[in-house]
């Protein structure tokens, strides 16, 4: 048994630790569904036993790690504030959250096309549900059409498969590069499916509905980890898919990144509640995310630098709105109106949160469009770029509409902060900070 | 620690009452606040008296995907100078918004939001590479978003609409600065030595050319960028004076005069710059006339002022333009602040049409205002504005381009205009509805003022006779011809035609709109303003929450992108396949074996078959390319074959 386990890389005892969580969340959930704390603790310390086999290893495996731990963490901090359709179910919440996190690890950490695909699944499986758990009759709609979408996108993801292993019969990710003769087009046809499958996860245009349903929809508290998880992921497999397929898969990942970005960001400006701006954000950034992901040269640190800096703002602004909606509408928080009811420190989070994802230097939004616009620069030349940067900074405009009335919250105004959600606003507020002062280090986490 | 090292951090002086501010400290709302301006205003006096020094200071590999990644501070003369105006202006603006915000709800975010001006406005002009530049450059813009949309909620939110518009200006700048953060190559990250780059790198040297003049044309109002400033007059009054006439709208000019090297390489960009500042003089000088509300009158004026500026870099006298840049920041300023005052006496009335007649009951601010219109249209030796004015016109003329200086010099008959009509329509003339209700507000609105009209009357003899500011700067700025304090021909023509302008201005103060009609193209302009903010709903209406619809725009998608990877290789004959290991997986029957085998024999003849062509097509390839060597032999026998027989 020891030696069996001696030999297991690092990547495989997170995984393994991981899914000890989930059996573990699931098993005693009869006990544990009346001590939120136990689960939370339980969740936690499954995460960073996760993150510590991060830190024994290093390149791709130990960001995925490194980003699934806090990404869990957050979440199973404010699983106290959870809004759930039946607050029974935080034990199976928590143990969905951990799946998600390794569905994001084992993409992260692939090397073949099952890997991959198993990792989607996963994905789908914990996104899906959280969503489907929360509290109303939207969250439900909501799920079901993610759900529906996910299904199609992971069969398109398994016809590119089935594609590829026909034009050169093996599933590694090499083998995407050794088909040339008459198997190329199925082999690229193949590739395009595949990447497509995984644009789901990513919300990329044409396949980003069933996500902006979900993130406006889901309940805030898990729908910041829901996002991060699927982007990690879908950002990790497509830039390897990419990467080993050419020229033309890249350009069409620059032509979808382009129009997402510019879809996005027009479409951002009609929007007057902040959950829905938040999910046309998370499509505009998907677009960023594209372009990193299938640029030739450094593709995959530029990208995975992208997910670690947008992640950072994204678990802080839904951290900052975790359990201040209503039993009713959870979703209806107008723009216009917001700073009504969050209190003085929600409010900050808030507008910290929305100033990174605007792109505001020196927040970590802003060097993570610096490093996409390089990559693109070196890639594409003056035009992509041009329009890249248009788009990564013209938002701007709708991210800070709501700021003057969140910075005249008064201290007093806003529901009481419980430790859990304190805990994680500071934790995601002093990583957006310190990769705002220190960006050569999330860089260099990326690229190592 | 040398006083040009203690500016390097100058960003950092207004974090303290910052802080206070934004935790309502002290209870009289910026009772402490106007010190920390008045810090870098001593450490840059300082920085003179120790003989004007440069000082540097950069973090390597701060950020590690660029060329030059490093985080750059530099102060040398031109930053020092930049800082000292900042200094200035910001303390007097300082001291003036205690008395202007005294009855505000929220008096202490206001002086918050002022401090992290100042801190962003420092941190861009002691940047020592472009990407610093950027940080300081976007935070003064969000902080200008902050302060123009101040009173959000008044007025049906126009403020916050104006403060969007400014963002959206801003947003094309600092999209065209991030390119040119990309743009530069490694090695030449300082900003300083940027202008070497036409050397360097001389394919990148036009596109990063444009893209400072587009972030500079955005930061300043020029060109077809001029539409937030105007706007932003919705914020209160002192902001207008600090931020939206001497110091972030100045920050354009600033960028262009610091990397004029790089622009005047470029001679298109440069020449499209000069015509791009000229046209914005006149044109923004017209349109000052039509506006009813003073203080956008006051704006235009500004962006007119401002395409002097870029005139005058454009043409290769990025010093005239810095010089003007110092003055017109001081007179500017008072003349924003005397009419705050007014809008202060009359309980926030802006409309010239209701005012009119104040100079007895605001005989300070009738002084100042009189003091900044000779300073506009540059009347000689008492006023700064005539020498800067006179140096940019004289440079505009000498250029290779002197059309645009005899415009310019029509420009100043506009000058005058718009100038004039404000002074008589709202100090002289018939008294407005508004006048009889107006009393003085406060002594602080008269004191405040006193430093910038000293400066509005001797900053010009900083240059004038004396040659201080072009000795301070000549190692980093182009200096040209010296300024002396006689009059030329030329500046006392031009004092001559704005005189001209006041009096036809005034003429257009006794009319009772007190301003020009507007024409009717703004109706349009309008109209296709609001058609244009119906795009966003139409674009997210495609989210309809219908599955069938989702299903199928999905659908398409996914051809479409199949499509576009198989491109590449579709239509093309397939080639011979490649040997490798790893085969396809065929499943093998062995009732078809026998089919099977036959095929693969079949499969073999085709490729032989296939082989031999393409080796006879290669062979007849290399056959053409010998008949092309040998065609120039033969060429030259033809004639002799015509004329043998």
């Amino acid at each position: 048994m020891t030696d069996l386990l001696a030999d297991l890389s690092w990547t495989s005892r997170a995984e393994l630790i991981l899914v000890g969580t989930m059996l573990a969340l699931l098993a005693l959930a009869p006990r544990l569904e009346k001590s939120t704390t136990a689960t939370s603790l339980l969740g936690v310390f499954g995460a960073l036993g996760a993150g510590a086999c991060g830190l024994q290893v290093e390149g791709l495996p130990r960001l995925g790690m490194l980003v699934v731990a806090v990404g869990v963490v957050v979440a199973m901090l404010l699983l106290q504030v959870a809004e759930l359709f039946d607050l029974r179910q935080r034990p199976e919440a928590a143990a969905l959250v951990v799946v998600g996190g390794l569905g994001a690890l084992v993409i992260v950490a692939s090397r073949s096309l099952l890997e991959i695909a198993i990792g989607v699944e996963l994905l789908s499986l914990s996104g899906a549900t959280l969503v489907a758990l929360g509290r109303g009759q939207r969250p439900l709609e909501a799920a079901f059409k993610y759900f529906l979408l996910s299904a199609v996108t992971f069969a398109m993801f398994l016809f590119g498969m089935a594609l590829l292993f026909l034009a050169n019969g093996s599933f590694g990710l090499d083998a995407l590069n050794e088909v040339f003769g008459p198997g190329r087009g199925v082999a690229l046809a193949g590739a395009a499916l595949m990447v497509m499958g995984l644009a789901f996860k990513l919300a990329l245009l044409p396949v980003h509905f069933g996500a902006l349903d979900a993130y406006t929809a889901g309940p805030a508290s898990l729908v910041g980890f829901v996002m991060l998880a699927s982007k990690l992921g879908a950002a990790a497999g497509i830039a390897k898919i990419a990467s080993a397929s050419g020229a033309s898969v890249q350009q069409l990942l620059l032509g979808a990144g382009l129009l997402t970005i510019g879809f996005g960001v027009v479409a951002s400006f009609a929007q007057t509640e902040l959950r829905r701006l938040l999910a046309y954000s998370a499509v505009a950034h998907a677009g960023f995310l594209a372009i990193a992901a299938g640029s030739p040269k450094l593709g995959m640190p530029t990208a995975l630098f992208y997910v670690v800096c947008y992640g950072a703002a994204a678990l802080l602004a839904f951290a900052a709105l975790a359990g201040t909606g209503s039993a009713a509408n959870d979703d209806q928080l107008p723009v216009a109106r917001l700073g009504n009811g969050l209190g003085r420190a929600r409010a900050l989070a808030l507008v910290l949160a929305l100033a990174s994802l605007a792109g505001v230097p020196p927040l970590p939004g802003f060097w993570a469009k610096l490093a996409v616009l390089m990559t693109a620069w070196k890639a594409w030349g003056p035009v992509p770029t041009a329009l890249v940067a248009l788009g990564g900074v013209i938002g701007v405009i709708y991210y800070l509409r709501p700021v003057p009335d969140l910075l005249a919250q008064s201290k007093q105004e806003g529901p009481r902060l419980s430790l859990g959600v304190a805990l994680a606003l500071a934790l995601t507020a002093g990583l957006v900070l310190f990769l705002a002062f220190a960006p050569g280090w999330g860089y260099w986490l990326a690229n190592n | 620690m040398s006083a040009a090292d203690l500016l390097l951090w100058s960003f950092l002086f207004p974090l303290p009452t910052l802080v206070l501010s934004a935790l309502g400290l002290p209870k009289r709302a910026g009772a402490l606040s106007f010190l920390s301006p008045l810090a870098i205003l001593v450490a840059g006096v300082a920085w003179l008296a120790q003989g004007a020094g440069s000082a540097k200071v950069a973090v390597p590999d701060f950020v590690r995907f660029l060329p030059d990644g490093a985080f750059r501070l530099t102060v040398d003369p031109l930053a020092g100078v930049m800082l000292l105006v900042v200094g200035f202006v910001s303390t007097c603006v300082f001291v003036y918004s205690q008395g202007y915000m005294a009855h505000d709800e929220r008096p202490h975010r206001f002086f918050a939001f002022l401090d992290f001006f100042v801190a962003c406005m420092c941190l861009l002009v002691v940047a020592g590479n472009l990407m610093v530049l950027l940080i300081g450059w976007t935070g003064v813009g969000i902080a200008s978003f902050l302060l123009i949309s101040f009173w959000w909620q008044k007025d049906g939110g126009a403020p916050l609409k104006a403060g969007y518009l400014a963002l959206g200006a801003n947003a094309i700048g600092d999209a065209a600065l991030l390119v040119a953060v990309v743009l530069v190559p490694s090695g030449l990250g300082e900003l300083s030595g940027l202008g070497a780059i036409a050397h360097e790198a001389p394919e990148r040297a036009t596109a990063l050319a444009w893209c400072l003049v587009i972030a500079a044309c955005a930061k300043s109002a020029q060109g077809p960028l001029w539409w937030w400033l105007p706007s932003a007059m919705a914020g209160p009054t002192p902001v207008s004076a600090l931020i939206h006439a001497a110091t972030m709208v100045a920050a354009g000019v600033y960028l262009l005069v610091r990397t004029a090297g790089v622009i005047v390489d470029a001679p298109t960009v440069a020449y499209t710059t000069a015509w791009i500042g000229v046209w914005t003089a006149l044109l923004a000088g017209v349109a000052s006339l039509w506006q009813p509300n003073f203080k956008r009158g006051l704006a235009y004026s500004t962006v007119s002022q401002l395409g002097w500026m870029f005139t005058a870099v454009a043409v290769g006298a990025p010093f005239a333009a810095l010089f003007h840049l110092v003055t017109h920041a001081a007179f500017k300023a008072m003349l924003f602040l005397s009419a705050g005052t007014v809008i202060a006496a009359t309980h926030h009335e802006e409309r010239i049409d209701q005012v009119g007649g104040l100079a007895k009951k605001l005989p300070f601010a009738f002084g100042y205002f009189v003091l900044g219109t000779a300073a506009l249209i540059g009347t000689p030796i008492v006023t700064a504005g005539s020498f800067s004015k006179d140096a940019i016109l004289e440079a505009t003329l000498a250029s290779p381009w002197p059309e645009l200086g005899w415009l310019l010099l029509a420009g100043a008959f506009l000058t005058g205009a718009y100038a004039g009509r404000l002074l008589f329509g709202v100090f002289l003339g018939a008294p407005g509805p508004a006048t009889e209700h107006a009393h003085h507000p406060g002594k602080i609105f008269d004191l405040a003022l006193l430093p910038l009209a000293a400066g509005a009357i001797a900053l010009g003899y900083l240059e004038a006779g004396t040659g201080a500011l072009s000795g301070l700067l000549h190692d980093v700025v182009a200096v040209g011809e010296p300024v002396h304090v006689q009059p030329t021909l030329l500046g006392l023509g031009a004092f001559a035609i704005g005189l001209f302008g006041v009096a036809a201005g005034a003429l257009l103060a006794r009319t009772s709109t007190k301003c020009l009609p507007l024409p009717p193209f703004a109706e349009l302009w309008q109209a296709l303003w609001g058609e244009a903010q119906a795009i966003p709903e139409g674009v997210a209406a495609l989210h309809t929450g219908r599955v069938s619809r989702y299903a199928l725009i999905v659908l398409l998608g996914v051809a479409v992108s199949i499509g576009v990877a198989v491109a590449p290789v579709a239509g093309r004959e397939a080639p011979p396949p490649v040997e490798t290991k790893r085969r396809p997986y065929v499943p093998t029957d062995p009732r078809k074996k026998k089919d099977e085998e036959r095929r693969k024999k079949k499969e073999q003849e085709e490729r032989a078959r296939r082989q031999q062509q393409r080796k006879e097509q290669q062979q007849e390839m290399r056959l053409d390319a010998t008949r092309g060597d040998l065609k120039p032999l033969k060429a030259p026998a033809k004639p002799a074959e015509g004329s043998a027989p």
